[in-house]
């Protein structure tokens, strides 16, 4: 095994040029001949090698790995917010508000504490869901002027506040209640419009498994998903990000060095950025596993109780009946006039008869429709419990019934002329609650 | 003799020469670095690189959480906090007992008395008086012959407005106890205090408490890389710490540079630590933290504190009173009045509010009388020097008296 061989004539040689040269020879050949049959190979099985895909999938697999935003509650559903001061955000009290609500907030404490020494006001605070908060901007006007027109306002500033926010439900409208006086703030009078989310979503919230007590869960679950701070965790994240930072970094030196005109290259170039994401998106999972952890769901889940099984819609009744007497509790107690109106809704059987752009534009989940089919019923004979106590209720559910032009743009929310209506009707009832 | 001692000499020269000879030199190395710190004044002493090296290391231990609040708390155990969508935070075992306590409150309860106690103060005074209360009660005409069952919901830093949203949402839950009991001031007054001067609403929970459930962990990429670098950073000052404690501490050669390499680290750790934190508090997502702008100054603080309380515990009343529940709120004893031993001692922040506190609170408490509300001021039941356990006998006493006990 000398680096040297002899020739038939006993002269020595030296062997490694003419192995070398082979070598040159052997090998690029090789790659010629393996890049031709892979090509060859790949095009006979249907999928021809194309440079083009390689540098769109290495660029797709670059993009996506931009990717790490973690959405532990993503198999719940999630209302996006449709602008800035529509963000939902936490709230120690009330589950959830929006950031123009908190804003908004701020801005009636400053309202009511730089009101005049001596200006006769009346603040009437409104309370409810997105219906109310729609109501407070194309309904109130009218009932301003209603009760402008009667005698005891004369010479009275009527100030309404609205408390109403897109998804509120009892009991989250009591718990605002509370939490408002415990701000100092004590308005004249207390409207609450309700009665589709209580059922609606009261039904939604345990077929999704959280208690029918606890606030929407599309409107809350993601605030709740927050991240963690657990060692284990963010030892987790960090293998992940450094996976996801050496895929990075490779798959910018693949889209810059040209291994996609190979297809040899080409190929290991997209083996080894496949494995690197299947590793990222393996972290990624445990990752959202661990922030998805029992203690999370836990608290999204609300109460076990061990007679809520039943009836969620029933549950939700009682909720609003409930929560309704302890609003009402609150507000006498302070001399406040505590006025209840139970929303009208289109899909109540009999509410009002829905012309084609309505049947058209009011598709409701199937929760929803048996919450409300279900619900209302026994909301109205709850109510009448309710007035029977001495509560001034006012069952505004059965207001449209003989309107036959179209009121409602979706399920639940009425345009303009439902609230004018709807003020119309409700405006004589609040006076008669007056003092 | 001269083979061996031949022998002796190939044995040294082949095996142990070398290896002594660099043993001299590191040796050498060591002390001159030695030499060389002393003559440029900053001499290298094991005893003081220890005692720094502990601080590193107890700094580096406190930071395993990007808030300290959450550490500590093990998942499932019943002190861990969860948020809660009406009292905005609640510890674990305080979801159990609500469970329980409606399950059971739902059952008919002919022969029972549901006590439900409320209030930071109901933690600090019933440990040591649980018994007593039960016996107490027992012995009131409303109560006499029914077993008490009490339904502790007091938390460490409960707070109002907490008290009354947890029997609002009670009650909404279709259950009434038969008394509640809510012993409160001090987390009032001192937390509320604490809140508006780090700028979050007195109204609002405990901030350092509210502050991990709202913004623990990052849920995007920059957070999550601050995270992983203060995370990195913690594990690197581990391990060399671990080296450092090893023996490692005595060869100043290396250790120097091992310290100040954790003294590196420690700052970049520090400071993706804070830009994590400020990043989690940035913009809008402040206004979530902060509730409704906090007052102003020592005074506005102060009253809005009080009328929290006051306003909360007015609300207590009204809606026991609507529901033919028995209420009693107890001002606990706490500042000046406070039962040595009953309390932590307050940190600096919560100190603001206590030189009027007792006042305000008790010039508030005319209109709980005035609304009805059976109102005990702890401070005038229980004598200076009481023990705590002295303490809590007295009051159970005062609350059993008030109830019509004999």
């Amino acid at each position: 095994m000398s680096a040297l061989s002899q020739t038939p004539d006993g002269r020595r040689v030296r062997r490694w040029p003419r192995i070398l040269a082979l070598q040159l020879l052997v090998w690029p050949l090789a790659l010629v001949v393996g890049e031709l049959g892979l090509r060859g190979m790949l095009a006979v099985r249907g999928t021809p090698y194309a440079a083009e895909v390689t540098l769109e999938t290495l660029a797709s697999l670059q993009k996506q790995n931009r990717d790490f935003v973690p959405r532990p509650n993503s198999d719940l559903p999630w209302n996006p917010a449709e602008s800035e001061r529509a963000e939902r955000v936490l709230h120690p009290y009330v589950g959830f508000d929006i950031v123009g609500g908190l804003e908004l907030l701020d801005d009636q404490i400053r309202q009511i504490q730089a009101a005049p020494v001596g200006e006769k006001h009346f603040r009437i605070a409104l309370f409810g869901g997105s219906v109310a908060q729609m109501f407070g901007d194309l309904g109130v006007p009218t009932l301003q002027k209603l009760l402008e027109a009667d005698p005891r306002f004369e010479g009275v500033r009527i100030d309404f506040l609205s408390f109403a926010r897109g998804g509120f439900r009892q009991p989250q409208l009591q718990a605002f209640l509370g939490y408002l006086f415990s701000l100092g703030i004590a308005p004249n009078a207390v409207i609450c419009l309700d009665g589709f989310n209580e059922v609606a979503i009261g039904k939604q919230n345990a077929v999704l498994g959280t208690h029918v007590s606890f606030p929407s869960v599309p409107h809350w679950a993601q605030l709740v998903a927050r991240g963690t701070d657990s060692p284990k965790a963010i030892t987790v994240a960090a293998t992940v990000r450094s996976l996801q930072k050496e895929l990075d970094a490779f798959t910018a030196w693949a889209l810059e060095s040209g291994v996609e005109k190979s297809a040899i290259t080409g190929k290991l170039a997209l083996l080894h950025a496949a494995r690197l994401r299947r590793r990222c998106q393996a972290g990624f999972i445990e990752y959202t596993q661990l922030l998805r952890s029992p203690q999370l769901r836990r608290a999204l889940a609300g109460p076990v109780l061990a007679t809520d099984g039943a009836d969620p819609v029933a549950i939700s009744v009682a909720l609003w009946r409930e929560s309704s007497r302890n609003m009402r509790a609150l507000c006498e107690a302070r001399g406040i006039v505590y006025f209840h109106a139970l929303q009208p809704t289109l899909h109540d059987e009999g509410a009002k008869p829905m012309d084609s752009h309505e049947v058209r534009n009011g598709r409701i989940d199937a929760d929803w429709l048996v919450g409300v089919r279900t619900g209302y019923p026994a909301m109205r004979a709850a109510g009448k419990e309710l007035a029977a106590e001495g509560e001034h209720f006012f069952d505004a559910s059965r207001i449209f019934e003989h309107v036959t032009a179209p009121l409602y743009d979706d399920a639940c929310h009425f345009n303009a002329d439902g609230n004018v209506l709807l003020a119309e009707a409700l405006g004589p009832e609040f006076l008669k609650a007056l003092p | 003799m001269s083979d061996t001692t031949s022998n002796g000499r190939r044995f040294f020269e082949r095996w142990l020469f070398w290896p002594g000879a660099l043993l001299l030199v590191l040796v050498g190395l060591e002390l001159g670095y030695r030499v060389q710190r002393i003559l440029g004044g900053k001499p290298y002493l094991d005893r003081q690189a220890k005692s720094r090296v502990a601080l590193l290391d107890q700094e580096n231990a406190r930071i395993i959480h990007a808030h300290e609040e959450s550490a500590g708390r093990v998942t499932g155990a019943d002190d861990e906090l969860l948020p809660h969508p009406y009292l905005g935070l609640v510890a674990r075992g305080t979801l159990r007992t609500l469970e329980r306590a409606v399950d059971a409150m739902r059952e008919p309860g002919e022969t029972r008395v549901d006590v439900v106690l409320v209030g930071g103060g109901a933690t600090r005074i019933f440990p040591v008086a649980r018994e007593s209360l039960i016996d107490a009660l027992s012995k009131t005409p409303a109560f006499a012959d029914r077993k008490i069952v009490l339904w502790n919901f007091a938390e460490e830093s409960t707070k109002a407005p907490q008290q009354l949203e947890l029997l609002l949402y009670l009650t909404a839950l279709g259950v009434a106890p038969d008394l509640v009991i809510d012993i409160a001031g001090r987390n009032e007054i001192m937390i509320g205090c604490a809140n508006a001067l780090a700028d979050t609403h007195p109204v609002y929970p405990v901030r350092k408490k509210w502050e991990p459930l709202v913004f623990g962990g990052g849920t995007d990429r920059i957070s999550i890389d601050f995270l992983v670098k203060t995370w990195t950073a913690g594990l690197e000052i581990d391990e060399i710490i671990r080296h450092l404690n090893a023996g490692g501490i005595h060869c100043a050669l290396w250790a120097s540079g091992a310290i100040e390499r954790v003294e590196t680290l420690a700052i970049d750790r520090d400071l993706a630590l804070n830009s994590y934190r400020r990043r989690s508090e940035a913009s809008r997502r402040q206004i979530v933290l902060r509730g409704p702008s906090p007052p102003v100054g020592p005074k506005l603080t102060l009253n809005a504190s009080a009328t929290a309380w006051y306003q909360a515990t007015r609300d207590l009343g009204a809606v026991c009173a609507a529901r033919h529940i028995r209420f009693v709120s107890v001002l606990e004893p706490f500042g000046e009045n406070a039962v040595p031993g009953a309390e932590d001692e307050p940190d600096e922040s919560e100190k603001i509010g206590l030189p009027h506190a007792r006042r305000v609170l008790v010039t508030a408490a005319s209109g709980l009388v005035a609304a009805g509300v059976t109102w005990i001021d702890a401070a005038t039941v229980v004598p200076e020097k009481a023990t705590p356990k002295e303490a809590a006998l007295l009051l159970v006493a005062e609350i059993a008296r008030r109830l019509g006990a004999p």
